[in-house]
């Protein structure tokens, strides 16, 4: 019993609402009817429930501590509960029952006059469990008893009851062909401050600007972390390197660690060069693009990605801005708002956010074009080969099929096996012909 | 504009017009009455009268923070952004 006591559970508060919440989320994702999702309203019952069992569990397991399987369950009343959020016991009941076809709980069993007692599903409760242990001399060590699994846990926001929307599948908005209106004419002189016109340019452009833009593009920052940067000290000067180790060099080629503040910086400065040469800006106003940038282009952080993910990102926005600069020197008439406007996340109708659109469609170009002189190889390599020339002229035909479907299948190209299949089928049946 | 709200504004633009007068106008940097002061609202809106209402009729438009002996931290002559 003494060892029980000092071992006892203890169960972490923000975990648990955590591991709700998310289980919430995901049931409602998955319901297809609005009747059948967690309102925001039961929601709050819920979380009143899981407070008041993880308050209750907490102080039993103080007293007469207890295992995971045989956990007691949640003793209450539905008028308290009632009292408590501010309705009526039907309501609570309600919600009770919606909870359990919901399985948040796994169980219920009516006590008459003593309320009621309620199991909370494990999913919710278990991750948030944690082991105290009390030493000699009284202190408290809390240890996790389930190990948290980082790499599906998310940057959860605050607990706030999510608004339910449904996807409009009658929206007639097609956004594939949206390209052409990204330089619609401006609202007025004074609200872009950069279109004269009379003389319909840009007045912040003067005279040509040289297209290489190539020279101003930064180099990816990577910052090293201290301890790593120490202990790759330590590994140069194990291998005889010299005192005088580059640490530049290991900064580029250190493998971990991107900060996305630098990377943001380095991609402001470069816009700024490139798409806005004559602009002169002073202290707050840098200050306010840089949190326009940070809001709109780099989703304030919020995304978690990889060092090689925000590597290619980072090359995909340098590869954005110089679309926009070829898109202005072809064209005086073409336009951009001040960077102000140009990044504000709400700037639907010519703002940066649009330029994502002509980087897909000239990337979807760049392959079709690329798949069409596959093609054309291989139709090639057919019609050689039924002459007795080329490259495969000493193959059978099975063999230069394989070859080919080998090929395809590296691809992984459907529409473009259904080219290469119907190009077959000609060549087979001009060679029976033949034969 | 009553001289408290010109000592609570936090820009301030002097203006030289095309006939020679000389002019100071404080920035309102509220959106609304119970909101917090913001510094880029009254500068849009000293822009805007600038750009809109005053258009082709000053030669030179200089911002300053409210505070007495600044130096100005942007400067307009003759409708364009001028370097410090």
């Amino acid at each position: 019993m003494n060892h029980k006591k000092n071992n006892r559970l203890h169960f972490e508060y923000g975990t648990v609402l955590r591991n709700m919440k998310a289980y919430l989320d995901g049931h409602n994702k998955r319901q297809e009817n609005l009747t059948d999702r967690i309102s925001s309203n039961c929601r709050g019952t819920t979380e009143l429930m899981v407070r008041l069992y993880l308050k209750q569990l907490n102080r039993i397991s103080r007293l007469d501590p207890f295992d995971l399987e045989d956990m007691p369950g949640f003793r209450t009343y539905n008028t308290s509960l009632a009292a408590e959020r501010g309705c009526t016991a039907r309501t609570i009941i309600n919600h009770r029952e919606r909870l359990m076809k919901a399985n948040v709980i796994i169980k219920a069993k009516r006590l008459g006059a003593d309320g009621l007692e309620l199991w909370i599903n494990p999913e919710i409760m278990f991750k948030g469990v944690m082991k105290a242990e009390i030493s000699e001399g009284g202190c408290l060590k809390l240890e996790p008893l389930v190990a948290p699994d980082k790499g599906n846990m998310k940057n959860f926001p605050t607990l706030v009851p999510e608004t339910q929307e449904q996807i409009n599948n009658n929206s007639s908005v097609d956004k594939s062909g949206v390209l052409a209106d990204i330089g619609g004419w401006p609202d007025g002189n004074a609200r872009t401050g950069t279109f004269d016109r009379n003389t319909q340019k840009n007045t912040d452009i003067e005279g040509p600007i040289s297209t290489d833009t190539e020279e101003y593009r930064p180099e990816i920052r990577i910052v090293i972390d201290p301890q790593e940067q120490k202990k790759s000290k330590e590994t140069q000067k194990n291998a005889d390197s010299g005192p005088g180790a580059d640490l530049e060099e290991q900064e580029h080629t250190g493998p971990e660690g991107i900060s996305i503040r630098h990377l943001m910086e380095d991609f402001v400065s470069y816009a700024l060069k490139v798409l806005y040469p004559n602009i002169i800006l002073c202290g707050f106003e840098m200050d306010g693009i840089k949190n326009r940038v940070w809001e709109s282009v780099y989703k304030s952080n919020r995304v978690r990605n990889t060092d090689k993910e925000w590597r290619d990102y980072q090359g995909m926005l340098f590869e954005r801005v110089d679309m926009v600069r070829r898109w202005l020197d072809r064209n005086p008439v073409h336009w951009i708002p001040e960077p102000n406007l140009y990044f504000y996340v709400q700037n639907k109708k010519n703002g940066f956010d649009k330029t994502w659109l002509w980087y897909l469609r000239n990337e979807t170009l760049k392959l079709r074009i690329k798949n069409e002189q596959r093609v054309k190889i291989m139709k090639k390599d057919l019609s050689d080969h039924s002459k007795g020339k080329g490259r495969f002229k000493h193959r059978t035909r099975l063999q230069l099929f394989q070859l080919h479907k080998k090929h395809l299948n590296g691809i992984g190209d459907d529409r473009l096996k259904q080219v290469y299949f119907h190009e077959l089928n000609k060549y087979t049946r001009t060679s029976t012909r033949k034969a | 504009m009553n001289e408290k709200e010109r000592q609570q504004a936090l820009t301030r633009l002097w203006v030289k017009f095309k006939d020679g007068n000389k002019v100071h106008f404080y920035s309102r940097d509220r959106k609304s009455r119970k909101q917090k002061t913001d510094r880029e609202v009254g500068i849009g809106r000293l822009k805007k009268m600038l750009f809109t209402t005053f258009r082709g009729k000053w030669e030179k438009a200089w911002f300053y923070e409210n505070r007495p002996q600044t130096l100005p931290f942007m400067k307009y002559e003759d409708g364009k952004r001028v370097d410090l």
